[in-house]
């Protein structure tokens, strides 16, 4: 094939139209990129557009974490009206897994107002996260109060509990952090004291009788499948439990509740006994005297059980720390108005 | 004019008393103790559910006859035709399958969600499939997925096996099974066999809570020969034994792996496993045709509903039912049935070289025992 | 006038791409959960079927046929690219609920069906007229699907909440499929028997003919 032939043949023919069919794209999609890119900035911009419902200046904040149940991975402050957006993380969801959320926080005058908006960003391993509706998201701006924390039980019609209580951590992670950084942390008078592991310590609170005995309103933390219980313990002087009342049993169903311990629901196993004996049902864990409805604790209801326990556990242990506290501060003036603070 | 005293047929030509008709009002039969028990346990509303599934399903079907008769055209002229027509080739299956659907839902549905659902389960999955024998999947499972799919998950997950895991919230009215997978933070209650057995204090679907009406029902199909006898039995058993096998893994974090028969007869009575197993996968239509074929497609399904079990923490039965029906046209092409009359041949067996033929054949035996190695290792 | 009316009455109805065709099931299936989305696809690939289809047919002499395909191929994927540009800068919204669908829209085969068909044989205006009808055959099938798997599977309209009850697997593909099937069931027994009741009258108009040229002669 001479060189003449090879131009006038087909394959040269292909070539050039191959060749300059590429090329015009080329150019027409490079010129097209260059006018219609989309900058990481404008994207950004369009993301916080979405959840704010407004286009907005932000500022970047530095991201701490506040709360163990959460984890805060970006943080804004709105330059136009001073409100901040967190992303927020929320741990224990279910089957371990996590919610992703953007919240916007409701900030005017150096103080949260409240909650704006929930959006869910993503989640890891929650399956049904489709049946968490909007309305059940509404609820967090709806309940907001000063200093409520929010629980499971709080938000109605998202069906699943693991997804419910990893959102209800990641609002409560970003009211955290808000909070903190404003500088309004609400001290936390229980944090120092023993046994607060399943005790929700904001949300607890005592009061001091004329007696000289100490009314502790508890309020546990869930523990999986019970959701917080809460329990009034009073505690005489002595350090004996002299009442002992479940106000709200956080037992999933009446199956649980049934199973649970009958000294433990109507406090027989606890009246009269100090930290020492408490101590001692808590040392044996597993195996309980018997004697009261021969259910053992290691039912299907042990979470419960144990919740419960911690309750009397931590109002015995403490209770004589309250007591020094008040004769220092003046008749626990003070912790009473802690007390109701954090109501 | 025609002979009519010669009848034209496609094979096989057997003749016999059994219609499909009569086979049906069997399998009633069977399903009414579980009935029974279902209203007994759950009261008014299961009374509901069945009511209204049976008859959701007998009017779709008349409907998708009518209109596929015909009934409307002319003004409804022939309506009255139709319906005759209609009555003469009505064969109870839709009544079986209304009433299998509302025994394995849970009794906290609605009955617009049943209605729904058993419209599903004949129209969809029955009759646009060519009607009575020609679905390719069970239709009350199919529709119990649909349904459990479609609506409130809540409802439907839990009352089958509830709270198989006790960390998900998802399960309303738990009961304490979630035993039978032990992992850490799991309750170790154990609900005792004899109530699980008699579906007293347990929650459930309505028909397969309590076993024994279950069991009654086997009995009864077995012995008027609806059912094989050893299907179920070799389904449930394959099913147990391979449920206590995967169990056994959660027991590694708490130290070692532990083949634990006590849980046997727990994990077969719970769930819709031994409602499907008698009700359900025994299917003439959606199941293999041969022996070897039925043997297979059981195995499988039982360590199928076995591991998914496991791995989901889900009531699996029906969505493994659906699956394994869709396998059945594969697994009666690949396990061939014995034609009727015909004698397997004697394969010739394969000449042993042995020295004293080698000899014969007047080959060196050197060579013989070099090939005859071999043969032995394969051995 | 009458090349034009048939050009659109196959692409709208006699050969539409999604319920005589079966053609580009993949986004059809993926995407009809939500009536919004599903309109969205639809007129994008209207947009870049006509595109691809003038710029075909103009170019139809000059391609060789030997790599006509490769051609098609880069013409289209040009075109998509700048569809997804176009889209993610002035309709956001759309450009996440459509997803990966949008690329797949290269390969999706309506277009280069058309292509292949229609478009390398036929002048531009033909060609165009083409890909406006098959456009729009598929834009409404894939609204009216979406519509009814959105409404009954979401119980929403173009995201809208219409109402409590929903049926929850037809907002899934596997629902979607269901439905798919039932409106080509439904597509196909309308047009068999509009078809009929032409041929029917056809008919009768030619008997009658027939009679009256008996009558003259």
């Amino acid at each position: 094939m001479t060189v003449k032939q090879f131009f006038k043949s087909t394959a040269f023919k292909c070539i050039i139209t191959l060749t300059c069919v590429l090329l015009v794209s080329g150019i027409f999609l490079t010129i097209m990129n260059g006018l219609l890119a989309v900058s990481d900035a404008e994207r950004f911009e369009r993301a916080i557009n979405k959840i704010y419902g407004k286009s907005v200046k932000t500022e970047t904040v530095a991201v701490a974490n506040y709360n163990d149940n959460a984890t805060i991975d970006e943080a804004y402050r709105v330059k136009d009206d001073g409100n901040y957006l967190i992303k927020s993380t929320g741990k224990g969801g279910y089957d371990n897994g996590t919610v992703t959320c953007w919240i916007v926080v409701n900030v005017s005058g150096g103080a949260v107002k409240g909650i704006d908006k929930v959006v869910i960003e993503s989640n890891k391993g929650q399956s049904y996260i489709d049946r968490v509706s909007d309305k059940a998201l509404n609820q967090f701006t709806e309940l907001y109060t000063d200093g409520i924390i929010y629980t499971q039980d709080l938000i109605t019609n998202a069906t699943v509990k693991g997804t419910k209580t990893a959102i209800c951590n990641a609002v409560n992670g970003a009211l955290d952090f808000v909070n903190a950084l404003l500088g309004n942390v609400t001290e936390d008078i229980y944090a120092e004291f023993d046994f607060v592991e399943y005790i929700e310590t904001k949300l607890t609170s005592h009061e001091v009788n004329e007696d000289g005995s100490i009314t502790f309103h508890i309020v546990t933390k869930g523990l999986k499948e019970p959701s917080g219980f809460k329990v009034d313990i009073t505690i005489n002087a002595d350090g004996v439990v002299t009442d002992y009342t479940v106000t709200e049993n956080g037992s999933t169903s009446n199956t649980y509740v049934g199973q649970m311990h009958a000294g433990i629901l109507d406090g027989t196993l606890f009246e009269g006994k100090d930290f020492a004996g408490i101590e001692a049902i808590l040392d044996n864990g597993i195996s309980l005297p018997s004697d009261n409805s021969g259910t053992e604790i290691s039912t299907g209801a042990t979470h419960s059980n144990y919740l419960c326990l911690y309750a009397a556990a931590f109002a015995t242990k403490n209770y004589d720390k309250l007591i020094v506290d008040d004769g220092g501060n003046e008749g626990g003036g003070e912790t009473d108005e802690g007390g109701t603070e954090n109501e | 004019m025609t002979d009519n005293s010669v009848v034209v047929s496609t094979p096989p030509h057997v003749k016999s008393r059994r219609t499909t008709r009569s086979v049906m009002l069997d399998v009633i039969i069977a399903l009414l103790p579980c009935a029974i028990a279902g209203i007994v346990f759950f009261g008014w509303r299961a009374f509901v559910i069945e009511a209204v599934a049976v008859l959701a399903c007998v009017a779709t079907e008349f409907v998708y006859f009518f209109i596929l008769n015909k009934g409307f055209a002319k003004k409804c002229k022939d309506a009255g035709a139709v319906c005759k027509r209609w009555l003469k080739q009505f064969d109870f299956t839709s009544i079986v399958t209304g009433l299998i659907l509302a025994l394995i839902l849970p009794s906290t549905v609605a009955w617009y969600e049943v209605l729904i659902g058993s419209m599903f389960a004949i129209a969809i999955v029955k009759m646009l499939f060519g009607g009575t024998g020609k679905n390719l999947v069970n239709p009350a499972s199919a529709a119990r997925v649909f349904m459990a799919i479609s609506f409130a998950i809540s409802t439907y997950v839990a009352a089958n096996i509830p709270a198989l895991r006790f960390e998900s919230g998802i399960f309303t009215d738990a009961t304490n099974l979630a035993w039978l997978f032990p992992s850490e933070g799991n309750p170790t209650t154990k609900i005792s066999v004899l109530d699980l057995f008699l579906g007293t204090g347990v929650a459930g679907c309505i028909g397969e809570t309590c076993k024994v009406t279950i069991l009654i029902g086997y009995i009864y199909l077995s012995v008027r020969n609806v059912i094989k006898w050893w299907q179920p039995l070799m389904f449930i058993a394959i099913f147990g034994f391979a449920a206590v096998f995967f169990s056994g893994f959660g027991f590694i974090a708490t130290g070692g792996y532990i083949f634990d028969m006590e849980l046997f007869l727990p994990h077969i009575f719970s769930g819709g496993v031994l409602f499907g197993a008698v009700f359900m996968f025994p299917d003439y239509v959606t199941s293999p045709k041969g022996v070897y074929g039925q043997i297979f497609y059981y195995a499988v399904a039982a360590i199928l509903v076995a591991a998914l079990r496991y791995l989901t923490k889900l009531e699996v039965t029906s969505f493994v039912i659906i699956l394994m029906n869709l396998f059945v046209p594969l697994i009666d092409k690949y396990f061939i049935r014995r034609p009727y009359g015909y004698v397997k041949a004697k394969k010739p067996k394969a000449e042993k070289i042995t020295p004293e033929s080698a000899a014969e054949n007047l080959i060196e035996p050197v060579d013989a025992n070099a090939s005859a190695a071999p043969d032995k290792e394969g051995k | 006038m009458n090349k034009y009316k048939k050009i659109t009455l196959d692409g709208l109805i006699y050969q539409n791409p999604t319920f005589m065709l079966v053609l580009g099931t993949c986004p059809t299936l993926g995407l009809i959960s939500s009536a919004f989305s599903s309109m969205g696809m639809g007129l994008t690939v209207l947009v870049v079927l006509t595109l691809s289809n003038i710029i075909i047919s103009a170019l139809r002499k000059v391609i060789p046929s030997a790599v006509r395909i490769p051609c098609y191929i880069v013409i289209i994927a040009t075109l998509v690219t700048f569809a997804r540009m176009f889209l993610e800068k002035f309709l956001p919204d759309l450009y996440d609920s459509l997803g990966g669908f949008l690329a797949l829209i290269v390969v999706n085969c309506i277009i280069l069906g058309r292509a292949e068909a229609f478009a390398n044989k036929n002048g531009v205006l033909e060609s165009a007229a083409d890909g406006i009808a098959n456009g729009l055959g598929f834009t409404v099938a894939l609204t009216i699907m979406g519509v009814i798997c959105e409404f009954l599977g979401k119980g929403s309209l173009f995201g809208a909440q219409i109402m409590e009850f929903k049926i929850g697997m037809l907002a899934t593909p596997a629902g979607a499929f269901l439905v798919y099937g039932l409106c080509i069931a439904v597509f196909v027994y309308i047009i068999d028997g509009f078809e009929r009741w032409r041929r029917v009258k056809a008919n009768k108009l030619a008997r009658e003919n027939l009679l009256n040229a008996k009558e003259a002669a």
